[in-house]
């Protein structure tokens, strides 16, 4: 390939950057073991919550499942020379997925990491380079804080690949001029729909399921569950949030303790809790936050708004109906990245098509929200297509 | 109608307003913080969360200071009749669904704070002619900084000329016209937000205004997420550029729908000096203690004329205290390290928009 781009895709590359995934599975190779140091102390990831997420990102990156997106690029797709990746906030997996992909249909990266990128990306680009020197020759890395740079790139790409909040796209797309195309991907945020026959019959495995959701991304990606959302109220979603809370204990385990303003934010929500239960309202606090690993709340105020965001704090709201979850979801439609959904049978499929109107990307099983196939619909729009239509 | 108990605090705390003797205010903020804690029943779950009773308690610091965010879930009132006052915070960055409420049973407390504090932070005895870029009382009853622009006019004798719209729009052009043939000291009361309009729109029409020497400014409010945000440093050059106001006639106001006192900064970089009846602490927000003079932490307010509601009062602004006012920096934030996912504001404001 050559480092200007433009060779057309090809099965070659996708075995190419296979070669280089399958090293990174390996859990004793060295740029692997920067990238969980680096996630651990930049990202509070603790080494096993790394370890699962690179073994879940190159394992969606190996050459079949390359081989196979390629399928999906028509040969008339106009392949643009190069293109500018713009990467905000946290959000390794992405990152590295953007990169590949685009390696994958032949088009050069000029790639600008986000300043609190915690080092995933950086490693794997310096891997590349190591590696396939050759494919690692089509990447171009920018410095967060090189303005000068980024503005020569925008000025002369046709593609720009960004991922950030409304406010941030909003200002890209004013910097572009009329030639560049922009493939935006904004904040999203995910739920958890846990209907009441889930939760008699195997609450356990529903909680172990969810804990894991939650925890992958310490409730910070956009397939994160904020929200978990429980079927009927009353004892047994008391008793699962009570669950929930030691499958999270398991986890959290090893985890590096939450930072001192995350503390400090779940002890001001635990002492509203506090006042809520003592004003009357159903609720359950149960937290280790006191020793800086996670805490659940739960409360059957569906109408009220779900408590500031702190990472690992749990909301966990019991809802009566399907239509009412449904109303209260669909002022969100547009924003709704995945629901994790479990129920069963009838009621599965039945659930599915009244949550479609809210217009998620994915809809899965508990347990499987953080872990979406490589050819996902990402902000529902295929993988791919979009950069190349 | 007032019980015996709520009008001798208030006539204390009036006279307290009047004639300060800092040596009486503990023992008053004592006693109104017993008062508020066996009439309202939420401060008294919030202090049995804390664990905290009047019994227990004998620093005015160690008062529980109670969250902002309760006023947006809960009725916080320290008496039972029909309040005579009633504002309601903008839900900017809480969300329509979750806008705070603030009842007051008298104005009587609210009026004297407010003027007391903008006469000797704005007025300083020379007499200005009142340009508002809020909205009228009139016009936004429920909005606290209105009812405070429209009883500021009241006092100084001078007609409500409020430049912003019921649709919030702000009339650059009217402003601009009228304050060009101004030949008296101008006041200026605006919103941080407005106020950087009608800037943006002297800076698009080349128009540089030379305001009468004495005028002065007064902004508040921040942005509050809305489009552009600028820091008030910039702001404050802006107007001195713009407008030909001096630095130190540039002033801040730091006022909340939930306190009933407002504290004034002079210029872009200067402190927010307090009431007398109002006293602010840096709390660390991990433990709760109170922190020494210029470490940051979370402010809390202890306000003497908030007697309706709660006097202890913990914002969710950062900020450095010091023995003559205090600095603010921004917002408390709960994550250190954001990802994808839709930070808390935004999911607020995607189902308000939802809603519409």
């Amino acid at each position: 390939m050559s480092p200007r781009g433009q060779t057309p895709p090809s099965r070659r590359v996708a075995a190419r950057l296979g070669r280089v995934s399958a090293l990174w599975r390996r859990r004793e190779y060295p740029p692997r073991l920067r990238a969980v140091r680096d996630l651990g102390s930049r990202a509070r990831y603790s080494r096993s919550q790394s370890n699962l997420l690179i073994d879940a990102l190159f394992a969606n990156l190996s050459t079949a499942r390359l081989s196979g997106l390629l399928k999906a690029v028509r040969k008339t797709a106009r392949i643009p020379q190069n293109c500018v990746q713009i990467h905000a906030s946290n959000s390794p997996q992405p990152a590295v997925e953007a990169v590949a992909l685009s390696l994958l249909v032949g088009c050069a990266v000029i790639v600008r990491p986000s300043a609190s990128d915690p080092g995933l990306l950086r490693h794997y680009v310096n891997s590349l380079r190591k590696e396939d020197p050759a494919l690692g020759r089509a990447v171009r890395w920018l410095e967060p804080r090189d303005k000068k740079g980024l503005r020569k790139a925008l000025a002369n790409t046709p593609l720009v690949i960004a991922y950030g909040s409304d406010e941030t796209l909003e200002s890209l797309r004013r910097r572009l001029g009329p030639w560049t195309r922009l493939a935006e991907h904004g904040h999203r945020v995910s739920s958890s729909v846990l209907t009441a026959e889930a939760l008699r019959n195997g609450a356990v495995d529903t909680a172990r399921r969810t804990a894991l959701d939650i925890w992958m991304d310490r409730q910070q990606g956009c397939l994160s569950p904020r929200v978990v959302y429980v079927e009927g109220g009353g004892g047994p979603c008391l008793r699962f949030a009570e669950i929930l809370a030691g499958e999270l204990e398991k986890l959290t385990r090893e985890d590096p303790l939450t930072s001192p303003s995350e503390r400090a934010a779940a002890g001001r929500l635990r002492r509203l809790y506090r006042m809520r239960a003592a004003l009357g309202e159903r609720i359950a606090w149960h937290e280790r936050m006191g020793q800086g690993r996670y805490a659940v709340m739960y409360d059957e105020k569906l109408s009220r708004e779900p408590d500031p965001f702190v990472p690992l704090c749990v909301c966990v709201k019991a809802f009566k109906s399907r239509a009412q979850l449904i109303r209260k979801l669909r002022r969100l439609s547009g924003h709704i990245q995945g629901i994790a959904l479990a129920a069963s049978g009838r009621r599965r499929t039945a659930w599915i098509k009244a949550l479609s109107p809210l217009k998620a990307s994915i809809i899965t099983v508990p347990g499987k929200l953080q872990f979406p196939p490589l050819d996902w619909q990402h902000d529902n729009k295929p993988r791919l297509y979009d950069w190349l239509s | 109608m007032r019980d015996g108990a709520a009008r001798l605090l208030d006539a204390k705390i009036l006279s307290y307003l009047r004639a300060p003797r800092p040596a009486r205010y503990e023992r008053l903020a004592l006693q109104l913080f017993r008062h508020q804690y066996e009439r309202s029943r939420v401060y008294r779950a919030y202090c049995g969360a804390c664990r905290t009773s009047p019994d227990q308690v004998r620093r005015w610091r160690d008062i529980p200071a109670l969250p902002v965010t309760v006023f947006k879930e809960a009725r916080v009132r320290s008496f039972t009749g029909r309040p005579e006052l009633r504002f309601h915070t903008s839900g900017t960055t809480g969300g329509a669904s979750r806008r705070g409420t603030h009842e007051l049973e008298s104005a009587r407390l609210y009026r004297t704070s407010l003027w007391a504090s903008f006469r000797k932070h704005l007025l300083g005895g020379v007499p200005r002619e009142p340009y508002l870029l809020v909205p009228t009382a009139r016009r936004r009853p429920d909005s606290s900084l209105s009812y405070m622009a429209s009883e500021v006019c009241r006092r100084m004798g001078r007609p409500e000329r409020s430049y912003v719209t019921a649709s919030h729009r702000v009339e650059v052009r009217r402003l601009t016209d009228d304050l060009s043939r101004e030949r008296r000291p101008a006041l200026i009361f605006a919103t941080a937000f407005s106020l950087k309009i009608w800037l943006d729109h002297l800076k698009d029409t080349g128009t540089i205004l030379r305001l009468a020497r004495g005028s002065r400014l007064m902004e508040t409010g921040g942005f509050k997420g809305r489009t552009e945000a600028v820091s008030r440093r910039r702001l404050h050059a802006l107007c001195v550029r713009r407008l030909g106001l001096a630095p130190s006639d540039c002033r801040s106001e730091y006022g909340m729908t939930e306190l009933s006192s407002q504290a004034y900064a002079r210029g872009a970089s200067g402190r927010f000096r307090l009431p007398p009846w109002m006293r602010a602490i840096a709390a660390d927000p991990l433990t709760g203690r109170q922190l020494p003079y210029g470490r940051r932490g979370v402010l809390r307010f202890y306000d003497l004329a908030n007697r309706s509601s709660v006097m202890a009062v913990q914002t969710e602004d950062a900020g450095r205290v010091y023995p003559d006012g205090f600095e603010l920096e921004g917002r408390l934030s709960g994550a250190e390290l954001r990802g994808c996912s839709l930070s808390y504001e935004q999911y607020l404001m995607a189902g308000r928009r939802g809603d519409r």
